[in-house]
């Protein structure tokens, strides 16, 4: 490799990605993890900048660094304190469910490095994915090319999301039964049906977007240019390609995908809502009138400044056993 | 141009981060950090092909996934902080209510 400005620069942003991903998931303290995702994040859109996308590049910044980032420091704030300090990373060797984690990760590994480096599929993946979805006998020359195996990774997923469609069902039906034993639990059956109503949506919303995203994908003259060339990147960033994409045909189950997202974003305002709140009668005291013109006279800027204690307020016998300091502004009776 | 492989071998790299992560934090914060750092991965690889093959659906997807995660972290933490008010804890291994 020849070694120009954008290789050694994608070395640096790479040792970055790496150091400071490897930091954020194992460094001790929740808020220093936090910390070093910003610096991850940061990284990501220098890549991609680096790559030659600045729009996502800007993007990633405004909404990762500028809104994810906060949230997740507000979170830390929230639950902090001792107790995620407490919560300690379990040994990664002595339990032995991490021996099973070890192993399935070596082998997941594997897997990838086989991907990167073992299949020829850097420039035919032009005719590998393109005709896949919609071939009508695609099992028939499955083993076939080479190229086909590519698609392995895809059917194992496909077949996860079936077992986790299967799962989410049983607990749906787990939890209306449930509500059907004791009626009165009439939250759990509300609960239960807007779960079961929102993966009914979700379900049909990503059937949707699979079957018009196959279209797409096996539409001709797919590819502009030569794989691989700048004048690629400089195609693939047109910023009214970008956003004439935005409001494509291919990208509405997307966006209603969005709306229900936005639902969910409700959701989760309601879960994060006060329990009991306290009243306002009990949270503050009740402060008299006689009060409040006390507290007027005495918050003069000169006693503040000097650090003295502000008279206090709240009873008199308080007041007695903190000194008082002589003020100028203080009219004598 | 940077070569594919290069930015596939990253993205890589960084998954596996994630889910070392993923599986050794035992603190529900640090679970969700750790699916961050699998979303950026996954976010790489859609912006190094999208520039590979000159269309920008790629670039379309990884604005998905961005808005996706914010959604993610929006819910996820206001879970979080139902859970914390719930037990005074975020540990993961606690929370075993639907476990049978």
């Amino acid at each position: 490799m020849d070694l120009t400005v954008e290789t050694v620069s994608f070395g640096v942003i790479a040792l970055l990605l790496v150091a400071s991903g490897l930091a954020s998931a194992l460094v001790k303290r929740t808020f220093h993890s936090v910390m070093f995702l910003g610096v991850f994040l940061v990284a990501v859109a220098s890549l991609y900048i680096l790559l030659g996308s600045p729009l996502v590049g800007i993007i990633q910044i405004l909404v990762y660094v500028g809104g994810i980032l906060t949230l997740f420091i507000f979170a830390v704030m929230f639950v902090a304190g001792d107790e995620t300090e407490t919560v300690e990373a379990s040994p990664v060797v002595k339990d032995r469910s991490n021996v099973w984690a070890i192993l399935s990760g070596i082998a997941i590994a594997g897997l990838l490095l086989y991907l990167v480096f073992g299949l020829n599929w850097v420039g035919q993946a032009n005719h590998a994915t393109a005709a896949w979805f919609t071939d009508e006998d695609w099992f028939s020359g499955w083993p076939g090319g080479q190229e086909n195996w590519v698609m392995i990774p895809a059917l194992i997923v496909g077949i996860l999301v079936i077992v986790v469609a299967v799962v989410a069902g049983i607990l749906a039906w787990l939890g209306i039964r449930h509500a059907i034993d004791n009626w009165s639990g009439s939250r759990i059956f509300g609960t239960a049906l807007a779960a079961a109503l929102f993966g009914l949506l979700t379900a049909i919303v990503v059937g949707v977007a699979f079957c018009v995203g196959s279209f797409c994908v096996s539409s001709p003259g797919a590819w502009v240019g030569e794989m691989g060339t700048e004048s690629n990147v400089a195609a693939a960033n047109e910023l009214e390609k970008v956003v004439g994409a935005l409001f494509d045909a291919q990208v509405v189950p997307f966006e209603i995908l969005g709306v229900l997202l936005t639902a969910v974003m409700v959701g989760a305002l309601v879960l994060a809502r006060p329990m009991q709140a306290p009243a306002d009668s009990e949270r503050y005291p009740t402060v008299s009138r006689k009060q409040v013109l006390e507290s007027q006279r005495v918050s003069d800027v000169s006693l503040h400044a000097t650090g003295a204690p502000a008279r206090s307020i709240a009873s008199p016998a308080s007041e007695s056993s903190v000194p008082s300091v002589p003020s100028a502004t203080e009219v004598p009776e | 141009m940077i070569p594919i492989q290069w930015s596939v071998l990253l993205a890589c790299t960084l998954l596996c981060v994630g889910v070392l992560g993923l599986l050794v934090q035992r603190s529900a914060l640090r679970v969700l950090v750790s699916v961050e750092l699998i979303l950026n991965a996954a976010n790489i690889n859609f912006v190094a092909f999208a520039n590979y093959h000159g269309k920008a659906d790629g670039l379309l997807y990884t604005l998905f996934v961005i808005a996706l995660a914010a959604a993610e972290a929006a819910v996820g933490l206001a879970i979080l902080i139902h859970f914390y008010r719930h037990g005074r804890s975020v540990d993961v291994n606690k929370s075993t209510l639907l476990r049978w």
